[in-house]
Parts: structure tokens; sequence; C-alpha cells
């Protein structure tokens, strides 16, 4: 899968997306799920972190499924305190739990196991603007370095016995927090520019612009990936 | 927000991402190169500050803080929370591909919003916190409302979890008005030239 080219691998989840959206029908939704698994296998990604992932996005949506099949009038399904709950409204919760996590599974196989900084490049080459593709690369690499201040910060809370609970007085050391959290990256946003422009800044960096052409591994792949789509749609309209 | 896909109807995808693309295509004009490194490190320092979960009652939530960005950026919210959902998705594994276009919008037009509302009164005021707490607990209340919306009109059988959606921003409004006055009135003793849309970086010095 790392000999596939990072902005094909982009554009096929994409795909993948709009194609798992345009699905309705629950055996060909399975059989999506099914194939990003197999992407998954391919990307190697470590199988509990994955799930977990899967789980707390599930959480999200649980309100909505469990909802669902109330609050849908259609064929009796079965009563659960005096609710009646419809066949219609638990398949529209199987069809939505079965897309969202096709769509995120794809998602972590094909793009998210990549480099942070690839990604936001790949994005560059399919023709986002340059000021977005920096902004992303600033951000990644700035990341961590902001995330050791703001472990600073909390640490100094906590030296002074500082114990998050539901009142007034921890949302004030919040917001304070924030806020100094927020003045200090500005600050070293400004020492990062003047860092920048003594070496020359111009608005645009050489290494966002690499362009490379496509190899035998990324034409087989898309190959593979159309042959697949093709299938999906004759299924579902053929 | 969080909102997965497969949940909203293809209109409500289509018009969040008519939204979103206006909305990143307007913050982007206003952003010159010289900014790109403050509005990087606020998309990076506001990514960091929802990590932290607050405690309420039992359980906890996660701050958004929409309201500030909103304040110190005005359309320059979009680029920012779109940077942020991006990693959200990568690294977290949360949110949606196609439904980004809605989670953006949901976040940064009550930020725009707020910014046109609030930002002239902030200026030299004498109660930052005021504001602060009002754009705030704003910016958030709006973003509930939007996404009980985007849920309901997506389909009726949404309507019940929307509001249970709604119900659960409401404890988040308090909150979040109360950190972002906060805040904001730190930072306005601390760095009084920051209530400006973007500041512009000194010329001269370097």
């Amino acid at each position: 899968m790392s000999a596939v080219a990072p902005r094909v691998r982009l554009l096929c989840s994409l795909i993948f997306a709009l194609l798992t959206i345009a699905c309705s029908r629950l055996d060909i939704l399975t059989s999506l799920l099914f194939f990003a698994t197999m992407l998954a296998w391919f990307a190697r990604l470590p199988v509990i972190g994955t799930i977990k992932k899967l789980l707390v996005m599930d959480g999200f949506i649980m309100i909505l499924l469990v909802t669902l099949p109330f609050s849908t009038p259609g064929t009796h399904w079965f009563i659960f305190a005096g609710m009646e709950a419809s066949q219609e409204g638990g398949r529209h919760s199987a069809q939505i739990i079965l897309t969202a996590n096709a769509i995120m599974l794809s998602f972590l196989a094909l793009v998210a196991s990549m480099n942070p900084s690839d990604i936001a490049r790949s994005l560059g080459e399919l023709g986002c603007s340059e000021k977005i593709v920096q902004l992303l690369l600033f951000t990644i690499r700035y990341i961590e370095t902001l995330k050791r201040e703001f472990q600073r910060l909390r640490r100094a809370m906590k030296a002074r016995a500082f114990r998050p609970q539901s009142n007034l007085h921890t949302w004030r050391s919040y917001g304070y927090l924030t806020g100094m959290l927020l003045i200090r990256s500005l600050d070293r946003a400004d020492r990062v520019l003047a860092a920048m422009k003594c070496r020359g800044f111009h608005g645009s960096f050489p290494a966002t612009k690499t362009e490379t052409g496509l190899t035998i591994a990324d034409g087989l792949f898309m190959l593979w990936f159309s042959l697949f789509g093709l299938t999906i749609l004759v299924w579902q309209w053929g | 927000m969080h909102v997965v896909d497969g949940v909203l109807s293809v209109p409500v995808l289509a018009l969040g991402g008519l939204a979103a693309v206006g909305g990143i295509t307007l913050g982007l004009k206003q952003v010159t190169a010289e900014q790109i490194p403050r509005v990087a490190m606020l998309s990076a320092a506001s990514f960091l500050i929802t990590l932290i979960h607050i405690p309420i009652g039992p359980s906890s939530v996660h701050m958004v803080l929409n309201g500030i960005i909103g304040l110190l950026l005005g359309w320059a919210a979009f680029p920012v929370f779109l940077v942020g959902l991006l990693l959200d998705a990568i690294f977290l594994g949360f949110g949606g591909l196609l439904s980004l276009g809605v989670n953006l919008s949901l976040m940064a037009l009550p930020a725009v919003a707020v910014h046109y509302l609030f930002i002239s009164k902030l200026t030299n005021s004498q109660r930052p916190f005021l504001w602060g707490a009002f754009g705030g607990g704003l910016a958030i209340a709006s973003t509930g409302v939007l996404a009980a919306l985007a849920l309901g009109y997506s389909s009726d059988a949404f309507l019940p979890a929307a509001k249970v959606v709604l119900l659960s921003h409401l404890p988040l409004v308090g909150m979040e008005a109360f950190v972002s006055g906060s805040a904001i009135a730190l930072m306005s003793r601390v760095k009084p030239e920051l209530f400006n849309p973007i500041p512009q970086p000194q010329k001269s010095t370097v």
C-alpha cells in the first residue's frame, strides 16, 4: 500500500466515500465495509487501535441509531417500553452504521496511515490552494511544540493543586489556560515569521510543489480500485 | 462537530459543502502569506484546546470555543476549523469525509457571525469578559441549533435525535460562555492589540 502515491490514495478515498454514500442496499454496504477492512489489512493498520477509533465514532451516533427504529413509521418490528419499533427504522440504522464505518475505515487505511505532511502536499497536487497546504504543514509541524507549551501550563496548574470540577473556578482557570496558550502561540508565530523572512520567505515553499509522475504500482492500484467501483455500481443499479 | 457520513441527506450535504467552500475562499482571501504562521498557530492551539475535557456532573464534555477563534479571526475561522477537522479525521478518526463541509459550516458560520456582532464592542472595551462571554455562548448555542436543524431537515425520523443534540448543548453554552469570557478578559489584559480582525505584523522591525 505504501507504494501507491499519496494523491492516488486521497482520490481513491474520496471516490470510495461517494460510492458508499450512493448505495443503499444493505448487502452492498456490507461488501463495501468488507472491502474497507481489506484495505485496512493491506495498510497494516493496528487492529485494536483502529477498532477503538471506530467505536468512538459509533458512540457519537449511538443516540441516533437507538431512536431511529422508534421514530420511523412502518411495519411492526418489536415493542420496547410501550413504543413500537419499525423494520424500516431498523434498516435505516443498519444502513447508517455500515456507511459511516465503511467510509471511516477506508479513510483510515488509505489516507490517515500516511505521513501527515504527505497528505498536505498531495492535497496541493490535487489542486487545493497553496495557502491551505501551507496552513496544514505549519499546523502539523507546530502541534507538537504547542502541545509541550500546553502541558507546561497544565503542569503549573497541577503543581498549584488544581483539580477540574463542575464549578466557576474550573471554568475560569481553563479560560485563562486557553487565553495564555493562544497568546503564546501568536508570539511564537511572530518569531517564526521573523525567522522565515530572515531566510527570504516569499509566499511559497519549494517543498510544497514537488510533483512526480505516477508509477506502475499506482496504475495497478487505480485499475483494481476502478474495477471494484464498477462492480458495485453495476450491482446497485444494473 | 462530528456528524458522520451516511446520516445527512444530499441537499443538506450540498448546502453545507457550498457554505464551506464560500467561507474558505473568503477566509483565505483575508489571510496574507505573512499571516499564515499566526493562523496556523491558532489552528494548532484550537486543536489542542478541544482535547481538554471538563467535568459536568458524572460525565465530561470537550470545549469547542469557536467563539474565541471567530472573535480573533473573522472569516479566517473557516480555514482554521478546516485544518482542525482534517486533523481530527487523520489523528483520531472522528467525523466524516463527505459531511466535512457541513461539520465545518456548523462551527465556522457562528464564529464569523459572532465576530461581526461583537468585535466592535470588544475593541477598547472596559468589559471584555462580558463581550467574550456573549460571543462564546452565542457561538456554541448557534452551533447546536444549526446541528439540530441539519439533522431535522435531513429526515423527520431524526427529530428525537436532533432534540437530544440541542439539549446536550445547553450545559455547554453556559460553560463555554464563562470560559470564553475569562480567556478574552485575560487576552485583552495581556495583549490589548489582539482584537483587530487579524493584527498586521509590524513592518520595518525585521
